[in-house]
């Protein structure tokens, strides 16, 4: 796969705007993930889902290296969600939205019985709360390596820190969720 | 290590999980969960929070998300044209073109006007153009004064010519065909997203994204607004909705900066839904059309709104 979105990069680079497109669509899903759990709320969260794909757009000619999209892309991703987070929070956005807000969806797979599946949702709700409400750089890395499933190696590029760093803070943030959610479970 | 405590035993569970610590290390660790109760407790719990993220799926994105892209693209396009209407020639320009400029400065309002209406046609045709904006300094016009809300409107505040300061102005032919992010990045003074700003000297100077994004590239641009707009309350709920107001109005290309400063890119037939949204009885300033643009409804307006 990682070649296939190189060889994406290189044909957009060529002047093949169907490339972006289709890089558009294989990353949507992770980045609109990403800035939901940033903002919390849908149409935000996919307003800044463009804004970063607006600015890949127009920086891109500017990457280095075609096979470090991925990081590249996280990279603008994660700095324009904290960009946004921090204008929303200074006008009182997050004030007014309920951290129960129907907004926040909660997506559940097949399988169980209504009771089982409010169960879980129910729980999922609570974790999803947990993480938002922690600090900043524990949300982040927690975010990027056990939601978006990024490797050690991607998370060090996109952080802009040691590696050893990113295993220590990664296993900090697991430890402060756990300690949050303990009462709940 | 032979033994192990519990004071440091959680430092290691991230390491277990992903099992990457030494199998000397792992042993000392199953054997102490396997005898300490509390720590086997502490290790459940966070096996059980790692089930729970595992069990967090990603929400579909809207299904026009990718049409949204495009959309902004176009509007940033339709924009940087906006902002090349407005553009000054940089101090390092060629004789003839400062000739011009000396030219331009004794020509009277009627040359003026001629000048824009022809630049109208041919907003996009020349490599640099030097425009300039009758001075309309207007006196403060108070508006709606109350107890606890204010509202005044000034009109070009210290106005200098609308400015735009372009390093380089290669642009884009009609006609092209080159690749858009190429374009973008060979001119890109032309083609910045504007999306941060601050007040120095009463101009505004604009930043575009990719400036936080690359830095060490030179975004930086000299705006003027066509309207700076005071509004003055001592209700914070007041502010905030007018806040939350201006920046859900997309089509205004609201931009915030510091909490109480916005500034707006908006079309002319817009500017009474401003006015009604601040709540104004009228935002006074000259005729629209003394303002440059290719027809009525284009005319592109920068709107500073300051809450106090």
């Amino acid at each position: 796969m990682k070649n296939e979105i190189t060889e994406l990069v290189r044909a957009y680079r060529r002047g093949d705007t169907q490339s972006f497109n289709k890089l558009v669509l294989h990353y949507q899903t992770k980045i609109y993930n990403l800035a939901l759990n940033y903002v919390k709320q849908q149409e935000e969260a996919k307003d800044l889902t463009q804004e970063i794909f607006v600015t890949v757009y127009r920086s891109l000619p500017k990457l280095k290296d075609d096979t470090k999209f991925s990081s590249w892309l996280f990279q603008i991703a994660i700095n324009h969600c904290r960009n946004r987070y921090k204008k929303l929070q200074k006008i009182g956005f997050f004030n007014s939205l309920s951290l129960n807000d129907p907004d926040f969806p909660v997506m559940l797979s097949g399988g169980e019985t209504p009771e089982q599946k409010l169960e879980r949702k129910d729980v999922i709700t609570k974790v999803q709360n947990a993480i938002t409400t922690m600090p900043a750089a524990e949300k982040e890395i927690l975010i990027l390596r056990d939601i978006q499933e990024l490797s050690y190696d991607e998370i060090s590029t996109v952080l802009n820190v040691p590696l050893g760093t990113v295993k220590s803070k990664l296993n900090r943030a697991r430890i402060s969720l756990k300690n949050r959610l303990k009462s709940e479970m | 290590m032979n033994t192990m405590d519990c004071k440091n035993i959680e430092e290691l569970f991230s390491a277990y999980t992903e099992k990457e610590l030494d199998a000397q290390t792992a042993v000392l660790l199953e054997s102490h969960l396997s005898t300490c109760k509390a720590c086997m407790r502490e290790w459940d719990y966070l096996k059980e929070t790692l089930q729970w993220i595992a069990c967090i799926e990603h929400v579909p994105p809207p299904s026009d998300l990718l049409a949204g892209i495009h959309e902004k693209l176009e509007q940033r396009n339709i924009f940087s044209r906006f902002i090349n209407w407005f553009r000054y020639a940089n101090p390092t320009m060629s004789i003839p073109a400062a000739a011009m400029t000396v030219l331009l400065a004794f020509a009277g309002m009627s040359l003026y006007k001629n000048f824009f209406q022809h630049q109208a046609d041919i907003p996009f045709s020349k490599e640099t153009q030097t425009l300039n904006l009758a001075d309309n300094k207007a006196d403060l016009k108070p508006y709606l004064n109350t107890p606890t809300n204010s509202y005044q409107v000034i009109q070009k505040p210290d106005f200098q010519g609308f400015r735009f300061d372009v390093l380089h102005s290669r642009l884009q032919s009609k006609n092209s065909t080159n690749h858009p992010a190429s374009i973008n990045y060979n001119t890109r003074m032309d083609r910045g997203i504007i999306n941060g700003f601050e007040t120095q000297n009463n101009l505004f100077e604009a930043h575009s994204d990719l400036e936080d994004l690359l830095p060490g590239n030179n975004f930086r641009h000299h705006l003027t607004p066509d309207f700076m707009i005071t509004l003055k309350t001592a209700d914070p709920a007041t502010r905030t909705r007018i806040s939350q107001q201006l920046l859900a109005e997309k089509k205004w290309h609201p931009k915030m900066y510091k909490n109480d400063l916005f500034l707006l890119f908006l079309k002319s037939t817009e500017l009474t839904n401003l006015q009604n949204t601040l709540a104004l009885q009228e935002i006074g300033g000259p005729p629209f059309s003394n303002f440059p643009g290719p027809s009525n409804t284009d005319k592109m307006l920068m709107v500073a709104v300051r809450i106090q």
